[in-house]
């Protein structure tokens, strides 16, 4: 994974979650001592062996000499949780108690193996609350995105030596949506047909623009300050003056769409994809690399200036209408993050309708048909169409012998429909779980390809 | 806890796990059954106060306090005798551990920070008890003298009545008044 979106993402909640006690109660290890001491003070003096006093003396001695005696309130709050400084979502906790005393910590979270730490409160108290005060990091070290329920804490303070503890006392976890990250792409290959008279690319029209396109006859319209006066000094003649003017290709944006499947969500252990497992909190699943992909080319292009549009082959969610701009690019990673799979989905009749010349990126495990007829009809309709596969690696290891026949089978299906994609003129590129900063090869060559191929008729690519 | 789960992290100071705590614990319980004596049963004992130390600290930090007076007197260990020192040092310091390892698990981190303020307290108690055991071998020498033996139930009476006081201080009280409780339960 990347930096995330945005560097730095808290997220607000309408009331972050506290919790205090400020009863104590003797620890019952404590209370045996005490007790124990007593006893052998006494068989001591009766038996006439002082040596064993020494040692019954210990447990009282330590709880006299110890430092934070028991008493006050003491709590726990959560002051803000997000992606604060990275992609990984982390919270800050402010912790008060005893001074001197001690706080057991507990961070949990669902499907995650909780933290526990014993803290050292300061020696010394805050002057206006009159606690020993603390500030904290939890981190939360997933890769996967979407909505998580994070940053559950359990706590209880325990005064110095540990003879007296309060009632543990816990607060909920928070709903928190985790952003995809973004990677870099260099190049982004662009639509058969641009739109608009004005944008970051060169199109097939003669108009307002920097890439020269000819020398031409002066005609009705053509703008003074266009007249080429070098051409039109060499080609004139005595009693003849005709006027030559410099062309250039006019400039034009792109509309871009991506269609992003989110029925499915399967991790790479292939045991978990018939829902008996739960997938692990610690590996990219499809649907992470599809908002992945799907982010990464929504800045790359938005970035440029182009207009990007989203679907949800799911048909949960409304799509998003192809736009420009910084917010759009917010409204497009809160429409991917929300995007999740639900147990029903509609079956689409035909194929989405898209904007004229735009070019559609399919972004799918390919598992199933749907996603492949949506990309076969637009590709039909004469959009220029990117499948971007987003199937993580496939494990094996843990399937029986049925169910690896059957994942055999899915695979087979899955194959033949991405060689009949490919066929059909519809290039497939794979979006992998990449390192930070991974640059996407083949993303660039298919960028790279259009610019050689379609030079001057289809817009070229994108540098 | 399988290799791919993701584990939450609290980001505190420098800290050891609960883990490495509890067979310090350990460690340090099994010499005090050591020291005073090596045959084969003492060792076995020493080995399981050892295992118990380390898995119930809570429970054993007092347990050891009595094992180790039952076990001076069964053996008759002289109070002049070098063992006694290392038994008041091994027992204290298995206290002293065995209160903060009784408050973690194993997979707990437990910060340096709360192990490093115990030092001086231990060191003062340390000192305060090996100089009782000091004063027990002077009165073991002087058992002629009745006057000795007064002036010791004086002391052991006085600092008992210390510790009392010191306790109520430091302990909270348990038990809520009537007015409390209503109010509690309203």
């Amino acid at each position: 994974m990347t930096a995330p979106a945005q560097s730095r993402m808290p997220q607000a909640q309408s009331r972050m979650p506290q919790a205090e006690a400020d009863t104590w109660h003797p620890q019952a290890h404590t209370m045996a001592g005490v007790g124990i001491s007593a006893l052998v003070l006494v068989a001591a003096i009766l038996l006439g062996r002082p040596e064993l006093a020494a040692i019954g003396a210990i447990p009282l001695l330590s709880i006299v000499f110890a430092r934070g005696a028991a008493g006050g309130a003491t709590g726990i709050e959560l002051l803000e949780a997000g992606q604060l400084d990275g992609p990984a979502p982390s919270a800050h906790v402010r912790v008060w108690g005893t001074p001197g005393g001690w706080l057991r910590l507990r961070a949990r979270a669902a499907h995650m193996l909780p933290a526990e730490t014993l803290l050292a409160l300061p020696g010394h108290a805050d002057p206006e609350t009159g606690r020993a005060q603390r500030r904290l990091r939890v981190r939360a070290p997933i890769v996967r995105t979407g909505e998580h329920r994070l940053f559950g804490l359990d706590a209880a303070s325990i005064s110095g030596i540990g003879s007296a503890a309060t009632p543990v006392f816990s607060t909920e976890p928070v709903r928190l949506l985790v952003r995809p990250a973004t990677q870099p792409l260099p190049q982004v290959p662009l639509p058969h047909r641009l739109d608009g008279l004005t944008g970051a690319h060169r199109s097939r029209r003669i108009g307002d623009g920097g890439d020269f396109h000819d020398i031409h006859l002066f005609t009705a319209g053509d703008r003074l300050r266009r007249i080429d006066w070098r051409t039109t000094a060499r080609h004139a003649a005595p009693g003849r003056l005709d006027l030559y003017v410099r062309r250039t290709y006019a400039t034009a944006d792109a509309t871009i769409v991506i269609a992003i499947d989110s029925r499915d969500d399967v991790g790479g252990d292939a045991s978990t994809w018939s829902g008996g497992g739960k997938l692990s909190l610690a590996e990219a699943t499809s649907l992470d690399l599809a908002r992945e992909a799907a982010a990464s080319l929504s800045k790359a292009y938005l970035d440029a200036g182009d207009r990007v549009g989203i679907e949800d082959l799911a048909g949960r969610q409304r799509p998003l209408p192809a736009a420009s701009g910084s917010r759009h690019l917010e409204r497009i990673l809160r429409q991917l993050t929300t995007a999740s799979p639900r147990s029903w989905s509609t079956v689409r009749a035909r194929a989405p309708q898209i904007p004229s010349g735009a070019l559609a990126f399919v972004v799918s495990t390919f598992l199933d048909e749907e996603a492949a007829l949506v990309a076969r009809q637009w590709h039909a309709q004469g959009h220029r169409v990117i499948a971007v596969d987003v199937l993580p690696p496939i494990r094996t290891g843990g399937l029986t012998d049925r169910m690896l026949t059957a994942y055999r089978m899915v695979a087979m299906e899955r194959h033949d429909r991405i060689v009949r994609l490919r066929r059909s003129g519809i290039a497939v590129v794979t979006w992998t779980p990449g390192a930070e900063g991974t640059t996407r090869p083949e993303i660039v060559q298919l960028a790279r390809a259009q610019g050689r191929v379609g030079h001057g008729r289809r817009g070229g690519s994108r540098r | 806890m399988s290799d791919d789960e993701a584990q939450l992290e609290i980001e505190a100071g420098p800290a050891i796990s609960g883990a490495l705590l509890r067979f310090t614990v350990a460690a340090v319980a099994m010499p005090a059954l050591l020291s005073v004596s090596s045959t084969t049963y003492h060792l076995l004992g020493a080995l399981l106060l050892g295992v118990v130390s380390a898995a119930r600290p809570g429970a054993w930090a007092a347990g050891l306090v009595l094992v180790a007076c039952v076990t001076l007197l069964a053996l008759e260990v002289s109070a002049y005798s070098w063992q006694v020192p290392l038994v008041i040092l091994c027992v204290h310091a298995t206290w002293a551990l065995s209160v903060i390892a009784a408050q973690v698990g194993w997979r707990t981190r437990v910060e340096v920070e709360v192990l490093r303020p115990l030092l001086v307290p231990f060191v003062v108690v340390q000192l305060t008890v090996q100089a009782l055991a000091a004063v027990a071998v002077m009165l073991d020498a002087a058992t002629s003298l009745p006057w000795v033996g007064i002036v010791a139930v004086a002391a052991i009476g006085m600092l008992s009545w210390f510790l009392h006081i010191q306790l109520r201080a430091r302990l909270p009280r348990q038990r809520l008044s009537r007015t409390r409780l209503y109010d509690s339960r309203r």
